[in-house]
């Protein structure tokens, strides 16, 4: 065996193992088995808040595809909550009275937050109506009748463009 | 007529420019990990915990009538070390009550923690399951809360304690909600 085939074997031992290494804390999603809720609602409710609801420690991630420890116990209160029978909008309180509207991953529409459901609706009026002015102006441009005379120099022009060709 | 109304509209584009600029410079202030917490100005959250060294119950009841910091530590949290000499000599001065929400923890690591750092605390509540946490909003350890004398929870800090903040922030408020009870 050659040094260079060695070596690129070395190489995707290396590249493997590092792999397996990084793929390690998803294999931990699928721990801490939680009991199936009693009814089917229930369980759905479940697995609509636990998308909904962000891990606070990681920002970016929900309750479902955090590891953190607090997105456990997040999820474990969450669970608990609704096999005591609280629905959706309850849990929904539950949380934004403890760590407040952050904890939505889709912010409620209040005072604080009108202008950020409102400006890409704003926005999106403002480019529309920027659009429609350039394409009337256009069409307008177009509709312009042509005087006698315009129109003789047009026909010269296209007449000569043919006998050229 | 026509060049006029041709640079007005060149100068949009230096405006949002301009906007952008200022938004972006007020936001770099600010510190991302902050959330303002909902739980300002309302009763603090009943908890009913054993206490870490004398194992009897610890209820918010107990503080009443006091100004008392409630800080959530663990053994396992770093930034848990640097706030502590200033707990500690908080603690010395004997301005306030300073009540441990001891958060998730291995009660020996807990006590040998306290042994190895200091104890400012006056009572430690033990939340082992992270339960009462959860009522308080704790999302990051330290935290730091401010209760009045009737339980009411009058400010928050999240993150280690620094100096600035204990005498330009927590010991005004502290002397003032003092002031106002006598």
């Amino acid at each position: 065996m050659t040094g260079a085939v060695l070596f690129s074997r070395l190489v995707n031992l290396l590249l493997f193992s590092a792999l397996v290494v990084s793929v390690q804390p998803a294999i931990g999603f699928a721990a801490e088995p939680l009991p199936d809720l009693p009814s089917v609602e229930q369980q759905r409710t479940y697995d609509r808040l636990i998308r909904e609801l962000r891990c606070l420690v990681c920002k970016n991630q929900n309750l479902l595809d955090s590891n953190a420890e607090l997105a456990a116990d997040l999820r474990r209160k969450t669970h608990e909550l609704i096999a005591e029978g609280r629905n959706y909008q309850e849990v929904v309180d539950y949380m934004t009275d403890r760590f407040g509207t952050f904890v939505m991953y889709r912010p409620p529409l209040k005072t604080s937050t009108y202008a950020l459901w409102g400006l890409p609706f704003l926005g999106f009026i403002v480019v529309l109506t920027l659009i429609i002015h350039r394409i009337r102006k256009r069409s307008q441009i177009q509709l312009l009748e042509l005087g006698d005379e315009d129109r003789k120099i047009a026909d010269d022009l296209l007449d000569k463009r043919k006998r050229d060709s | 007529m026509k060049l006029s109304k041709k640079r007005y509209k060149a100068i949009w584009p230096f405006v949002v420019f301009c906007g952008l600029a200022v938004l972006l410079y007020i936001s770099l202030g600010k510190d991302p990990q902050h959330i303002p917490s909902p739980l300002i100005g309302k009763p603090a959250p009943d908890f009913t915990l054993p206490d870490l060294q004398n194992h009897s119950l610890l209820s918010k009841q107990d503080m009443q009538g006091n100004v008392w910091l409630l800080n959530v530590w663990a053994s396992w949290c770093v930034a848990c070390v640097e706030e502590h000499p200033l707990l500690n000599d908080l603690s010395a001065s004997g301005i306030v009550l300073i009540v441990g929400l001891n958060y998730k923890d291995v009660q020996n690591n807990a006590v040998e923690w306290l042994d190895k750092h200091g104890n400012p605390y006056s009572f430690i509540a033990v939340d082992a399951s992270g339960d009462v946490g959860i009522d308080y909003g704790v999302y990051g350890v330290p935290e730091t809360f401010l209760v009045d004398q009737s339980g009411y929870i009058q400010y928050k800090h999240v993150g280690p304690l620094n100096p600035e903040i204990i005498s330009q922030q927590i010991l005004p408020l502290i002397r003032l909600l003092q002031e106002q009870e006598s």
